[in-house]
């Protein structure tokens, strides 16, 4: 049963005089997989932290409803604390939560993001896509209903990010109760995860269009599709102001 | 290779003392007024087999002790409280900037007097104001360099100020606050040592004062020393707890 996860209706934000986001109205329903695409410094971020409800200092106007009950956040860096080794990173949420720690789940999502064996490690031993793979983890190890993930992979290599975002795709598998929003400046990473992608402007933010995609089904293949490249080129024109 | 260094540590430390017997005996620097190591050694042996040898290395390690963990727990305490409030170090930190500035001894006579003169509160007092003032320093300037995003995260998670503080402001408070002891350690030492120079019954600060009065270098040499040896008998631990606890890093 697909219900409203989130409502924003005519949202405007700005910090003192300079506008950030102009009149944006959205709907995400549960279990989409929803990418925001922008040039950057557009006001992607604002929009995520205004949704997760930590956005400070910013004048707020209009609607903004959010029905999530468990919410997860992954961050351009990974927050995994360099104190803590793997697994205590990973237990983290579950301790903020006040919830029992589900070991067998543990240790299943750790097998899926290749990190058995690195369980002790410490942050400052793993290499960046480890870390952003044991951040992932951690995001989601408690089952959040609305998954926030804020350009997860803009620090990697490449190769890396393409490895990640077949990671993060069967991560995604598993939770299909998960809403998923991913801001991302790479039109195809937002094609080819998604299911929605919706391309914003230079800031002051407006919606300029909406793309329907279904990537998420099989995020390799779908990348030489005829109706993968159309809408990519309708994408980087839209972003690049070119008709 | 580290045996190497520590050999040549240990040669350096050993003919720098055989110089200077060696210029005392032929006159050439005043044994008189400088004292030599070998005088020293005697008063120091002298001094053990005396009565109030015992007596005063307690009074001052006690002071230090103390000093040093009120002067963590209220660093410690306060750093964290002000540190993560924009507000309160807007109020406070120009308070205990001013307070750095002011040497300590300065004001020593005034805490002397204001804790009754030769008790050893006023000692306790200036060993844990030293410390305290380098720890609340060190601390409250890494709570302000804090990553934005750890913060974020757990706000994310709603989470209490109690757990925030327990699994984010501690933990993250104990690499600022294991850095500022190897400043704070010599500091309280430093305060306790000056409040028995001024007033005391017991402490190695009063012994040296003692034997300057007396007129006594090879003495006032051999306290010196055991000074020395007891902070860096305090120093050493320090840094294998360093390595046990920020092995992470």
């Amino acid at each position: 049963m697909k219900y409203l996860k989130v409502k924003i209706k005519n949202l405007i934000i700005s910090y003192g005089t300079l506008r950030v986001i102009d009149n944006i109205s959205l709907s995400i329903n549960s279990g989409d997989i929803i990418s925001i695409i922008g040039p950057s410094g557009c006001g992607k971020s604002t929009l995520l932290k205004v949704i997760s409800g930590i956005l400070k200092n910013a004048d707020i106007a209009g609607e903004i409803r959010v029905n999530a009950k468990r919410l997860s956040y992954v961050f351009q860096e990974d927050t995994l604390l360099p104190w803590r080794n793997v697994i205590s990173n990973i237990f983290l949420p579950y301790e903020l939560l006040n919830i029992p720690v589900d070991t067998k789940k543990v240790r299943e999502f750790i097998k899926i993001a290749s990190l058995d064996g690195f369980e002790n490690y410490y942050p400052s031993q793993l290499s960046g896509g480890m870390k952003r793979r044991a951040d992932l983890v951690k995001a989601v190890i408690t089952n959040p209903d609305l998954l926030i993930l804020d350009e997860p992979f803009g620090a990697l290599d490449a190769y890396t990010r393409m490895k990640m975002q077949i990671f993060l795709r069967n991560l995604l598998k598993e939770l299909t109760e998960t809403t998923t929003i991913l801001v991302t400046h790479d039109v195809e990473e937002a094609l080819s995860l998604s299911n929605r992608v919706i391309v914003l402007s230079n800031r002051p933010a407006k919606i300029l269009d909406e793309i329907r995609s279904n990537g998420y089904k099989d995020p390799i293949d779908i990348r030489v599709t005829e109706e993968f490249i159309e809408n990519k080129k309708k994408i980087l024109r839209m972003l690049g102001g070119i008709r | 290779m580290k045996r190497e260094i520590i050999m040549i540590q240990f040669s350096i430390i050993l003919g720098f003392f055989a110089i200077w017997q060696i210029l005392a005996d032929m006159y050439i620097i005043p044994s008189y007024l400088t004292g030599t190591p070998l005088g020293a050694l005697n008063a120091l042996t002298n001094y053990i087999h005396s009565s109030s040898y015992y007596d005063d290395i307690k009074a001052m390690i006690l002071e230090v002790a103390i000093g040093l963990f009120l002067g963590i727990i209220f660093g410690l305490f306060l750093g964290i409280i002000i540190g993560s409030s924009d507000k309160l170090t807007a109020i406070f930190a120009p308070f205990f900037s001013s307070f750095m500035g002011i040497p300590k001894v300065v004001l020593a006579p005034f805490i002397i007097l204001a804790f009754g003169g030769i008790s050893q509160s006023s000692k306790i007092f200036l060993a844990s104001y030293g410390s305290f003032l380098i720890i609340f320093h060190t601390i409250h300037s890494g709570m302000r360099v804090i990553d934005e995003k750890y913060l974020m995260f757990f706000e994310v998670y709603k989470a209490s100020k109690f757990k925030i503080l327990t699994k984010l402001y501690l933990p993250y408070s104990v690499i600022w606050l294991i850095s500022s002891l190897r400043l704070a350690l010599p500091i309280a030492f430093a305060g306790a040592i000056v409040g028995e120079f001024l007033a005391g019954v017991n402490g190695l600060g009063v012994r040296l004062v003692y034997y300057e009065s007396l007129f006594y270098p090879d003495g006032v040499l051999a306290i010196t020393f055991l000074i020395v040896l007891i902070i860096l008998a305090f120093l050493f631990p320090l840094e294998i707890i360093e390595r046990r606890v920020l092995k992470w890093r």
